[in-house]
């Protein structure tokens, strides 16, 4: 997408951003699965913050960091570059819960491996906000941007980050560390499961990874389906869903 | 912080006497872990078990109960492949859950069940059992840590299949094959290449690597990028 210079020094457009609010509490209530969720709310953040990528992550019960959404594949593998390489700003945010801004990516600064590989990207800054509940640190939320961002930009992030805990959570009162550490766990074996998918549908038509999730959204759209029943559907062959027979071919 | 967690209970799981089979050990630290009297493993195709490892004899027959019955917390764990809490034995929803299975359970002293699914995505491979002889729930850490122990499990069955010795575990719990997106893709790819279930393309993918001496995700690696594909005719 472009921006234009002045978007730069104002605010996010309110509508744009209420719109992201009210996505996160409108897919959680349709009972879309994370995965989409966390999708939707890395394009998002895209859209309404001056950054170029957006990444997801979050700890699972194995006290792995894994991640759950990218608004592209250039963050995705930034994000995995920190998980394989054990360093990066977000497994720092994730360890102390605070946030982490980088504008320099140093060669000489604390993860030179991963600040390499950022400019290598384009990329001159990033942010890692904590995904946190009750003082829990369940994963972290990453900006890519071409240049600095102001500080109530990151401001907004947190916001958004925080309102994607609550939804990672379906946070309520009563809600305790078990159910904490299942729904961690669901999301992790839900992106599992789009990961097979993605991974059948690429081999099919011969596209890449970031396409073949393309195929299993429409997929999903196209027949009212949730993204990981398209995708169980996929991995298992079973054609007594809609969305498995449309895709025996490619979308458009 | 990260990885602690599966780190010790995969050492933990190392440490159990090696002369016994891989899957006994899994089980008698998931039974310890979760301060279970007897814990169990089993493998599931269509709700029909082909392999039973137990912590003790108990575990096994107490398996062997629920599958031979058709009735238990397995199968809801199977089916939601969420794990499925400790419900009293002795309560009415218990008996109206599993009126065939919850009697037996009672007579052998099995008075709250634990049952966790052994899967990676949709490769759905069992279920693994925890029986207490005490009602109550799990705490958080035995909660988080039964997951654990099941995801450690599943990737040790695969292994297994894979053809790599029950004894090297090294293998089966290296950071590599812990870290599974790009393992589900590949897996996903080889599915499709050798029109086979998820399941046998990730044995398949950690055959490949145990052959070729190289970590499963550098193998994913390769198929990922299209410089590994695999052939039909391969097949043996």
């Amino acid at each position: 997408m472009t921006k234009s210079t002045e978007t730069v020094f104002e605010l996010p457009d309110a509508s744009q951003l209420a719109a992201a609010f009210v996505d996160l509490a409108r897919s959680v209530n349709d009972g879309k699965d994370m995965v989409e969720v966390f999708s939707m709310l890395a394009e998002r953040c895209v859209t309404v913050l001056s950054v170029e990528a957006c990444g997801i992550l979050v700890i699972d019960p194995l006290g792995e960091l894994e991640v759950i959404g990218s608004s592209n594949h250039s963050a995705h593998l930034l994000d995995l570059f920190q998980v394989q390489n054990f360093e990066g700003p977000c497994l720092q945010c994730c360890n102390t819960g605070e946030a982490v801004i980088d504008t320099e990516l140093s060669a000489t600064g604390p993860w030179p491996g991963f600040a390499a590989e950022a400019r290598e990207q384009g990329y001159l800054a990033v942010y890692a906000v904590p995904l946190a509940a009750r003082g829990v640190v369940v994963g972290a939320l990453n900006l890519f941007a071409h240049e600095p961002i102001r500080d109530d930009e990151i401001s907004v992030a947190q916001a958004l980050a925080d309102a994607a805990t609550i939804a990672l959570l379906q946070a309520d009162p009563h809600e305790d560390a078990v159910v904490v550490t299942r729904r961690l766990h669901m999301v992790v074996e839900e992106r599992n499961t789009i990961e097979q998918a993605k991974g059948v549908l690429s081999q099919r038509f011969s596209i890449d990874a970031e396409e073949a999730f393309v195929q299993l959204r429409r997929a999903g759209e196209r027949t009212g389906t949730r993204l990981v029943d398209v995708a169980m559907s996929v991995v298992t062959r079973d054609n007594s869903y809609d969305a498995a027979r449309l895709l025996a071919n490619p979308i458009d | 912080m990260t990885g602690d967690r599966w780190r010790r209970i995969a050492d933990q799981i190392e440490q159990v006497d090696a002369t016994q089979s891989l899957g006994h050990r899994v089980c008698a630290v998931a039974a310890d872990l979760l301060s279970a009297d007897h814990a169990s493993l089993a493998l599931v195709v269509n709700h029909a078990t082909s392999w039973i490892e137990g912590s003790d004899d108990a575990a096994i027959v107490l398996d062997e109960q629920q599958f031979s019955l058709g009735d238990g917390p397995s199968f809801l764990a199977i089916d939601s492949l969420a794990p499925v809490m400790g419900i009293d034995m002795n309560s009415p929803e218990a008996l109206r859950r599993w009126p065939a299975f919850a009697p037996v359970a009672i007579r052998h002293d099995a008075i709250a069940v634990f049952s966790f699914p052994l899967r990676v995505g949709e490769a759905r491979l069992g279920v693994m059992s925890a029986y207490r002889s005490q009602p109550g729930e799990l705490t958080a850490a035995e909660y988080a840590d039964g997951l654990v122990v099941a995801s450690l499990a599943t990737m040790a069955l695969l292994q297994e299949q894979a053809g790599a010795s029950p004894g090297d575990l090294a293998a089966a719990f290296s950071p590599g094959v812990i870290h599974q997106s790009q393992v589900q893709l590949a897996a996903g790819m080889v599915s499709e290449q050798l029109d086979m279930s998820i399941i046998e393309a990730l044995v398949r993918l950690r055959a490949y690597a145990y052959a070729h001496e190289q970590s499963v995700n550098s193998v994913a690696r390769s198929v990922i990028s299209r410089e590994l594909a695999f052939q039909k005719e391969e097949k043996q």
